[in-house]
């Protein structure tokens, strides 16, 4: 993949094409929901 | 009387494609705003039909041209986000850079955000793009675009991106210029070329003339397909890069001893010949944040002594004497694809 996050905790995750072929918004939704899975593991 | 077709006014967009030559039409929000008109040089053809002569000296008469494809070079600036970085707010020239072969990451640590670009491996992971000119009332759309770029700066100015860009070519047709509603404000502004820190391993106090930064990626690598219903040319397949940086300065005292540079001192000819100890090259443009941007030689986690002096000229401005060096940038182990990073944070 050629976008990649590097996560609060550290952790690399890398965008899938199909959502970086959509845009910035839907890359910030991508993004939003890696935080909020961070959250959920965080509280597990 | 209808009115001439003019080159006044232009538009330019570029959106990330999802799979390579499949179009992904750039919308209004995929603008990407170019100093001057972008230079199109479509369309091309693989074969142009020509068939030669006769046997009576005339020529033949030509069958239609086959393999359509065509290049579009265009200028443009820096210009950060002008807010925080975001998965949604980036450097404006973004997906250009990204089809030149470097990947993206972001970092959105409060206070810190920023998005730096390093070399990618390929060929899967390569992003194409989608890329529409339009010019003089015309739209000239590629598709499965590759290109490469280069940074010059000629003096204390804001330095010229400019990209250079190939794909496979659709027919021109009439068409308006999109509204594009991306351009950055109007009261973002670019960063100049001012208190750039150039660093050459420990070598700081240069006094600096200009600097030239070329990605060197091979681009132009066509792809015949003969099975091709409507176009034979299927795209391009990128080749290796060679990024340098050039720059011109004034001479200093030349440095004595190993490794060829102080703080004060420059020998370039004994680092230009040994080239045992790589050292670190970078420079800034500009000094806001969410503005600015950087480039170093190493990974995108920080500078590293991965440059190598190639080249130095003796040369002249006028009466002063001046060096104009080459800088290669290379990876850290033979595998690595980190030999440069350019940061905007």
């Amino acid at each position: 993949m050629a976008v990649r996050y590097i996560m609060p905790n550290g952790e690399v995750v890398p965008v899938p094409q199909d959502v970086v072929s959509q845009g910035p918004a839907a890359e910030q939704s991508f993004y939003d929901n890696q935080m909020a899975r961070l959250a959920a593991e965080g509280s597990e | 009387m209808s009115a001439p077709k003019t080159r006044n006014k232009w538009g330019f967009g570029a959106k990330i494609e999802s799979t390579y030559g499949t179009v992904n039409a750039p919308t209004a929000t995929d603008g990407v705003l170019t100093l001057e008109v972008p230079e199109v040089d479509q369309p091309q053809f693989l074969n142009d039909g020509d068939r030669g002569v006769t046997p009576g000296g005339a020529s033949r008469p030509g069958v239609n041209q086959s393999g359509r494809w065509g290049g579009v070079r265009v200028s443009s600036e820096w210009i950060g986000g002008g807010a925080a970085y975001s998965a949604s707010v980036k450097p404006h020239l973004d997906v250009l850079k990204r089809i030149c072969g470097l990947e993206a990451t972001g970092s959105f640590t409060g206070g810190s955000e920023n998005w730096k670009y390093a070399p990618e491996a390929g060929p899967a992971s390569l992003e194409s793009a989608t890329v529409d000119a339009y010019v003089g009332g015309q739209l000239y759309r590629l598709t499965g675009c590759y290109g490469t770029f280069e940074i010059t700066c000629d003096g204390p100015g804001v330095p010229r991106w400019d990209f250079d860009i190939v794909g496979i070519a659709d027919v021109v047709t009439d068409a308006a210029i999109l509204a594009f509603s991306n351009y950055p404000a109007i009261n973002n502004p670019p960063p100049k070329a001012e208190n750039i820190a150039l660093t050459i391993g420990t070598f700081t106090g240069g006094k600096v003339r200009s600097f030239h930064f070329v990605e060197g990626r091979e681009k132009d690598q066509a792809r015949a397909d003969l099975n091709g219903v409507s176009n034979q040319h299927a795209g391009f397949t990128p080749g290796s890069r060679s990024p340098t940086l050039e720059v011109v300065l004034e001479r200093t005292t030349l440095a004595t001893v190993a490794p060829w540079h102080t703080a004060t001192t420059l020998n370039p000819y004994r680092l230009a010949e040994d080239r045992a100890a790589s050292f670190i090259c970078s420079l800034n443009v500009g000094s806001v944040q969410y503005k600015r941007f950087k480039l170093w030689s190493g990974p995108i986690a920080a500078a590293a002594a991965q440059a190598q002096l190639l080249d130095v000229q003796d040369t002249n401005e006028g009466p002063t004497k001046t060096w104009t060096l080459t800088i290669g940038f290379r990876p850290s182990t033979y595998l690595a694809e980190d030999e440069f990073a350019i940061v905007g944070d």
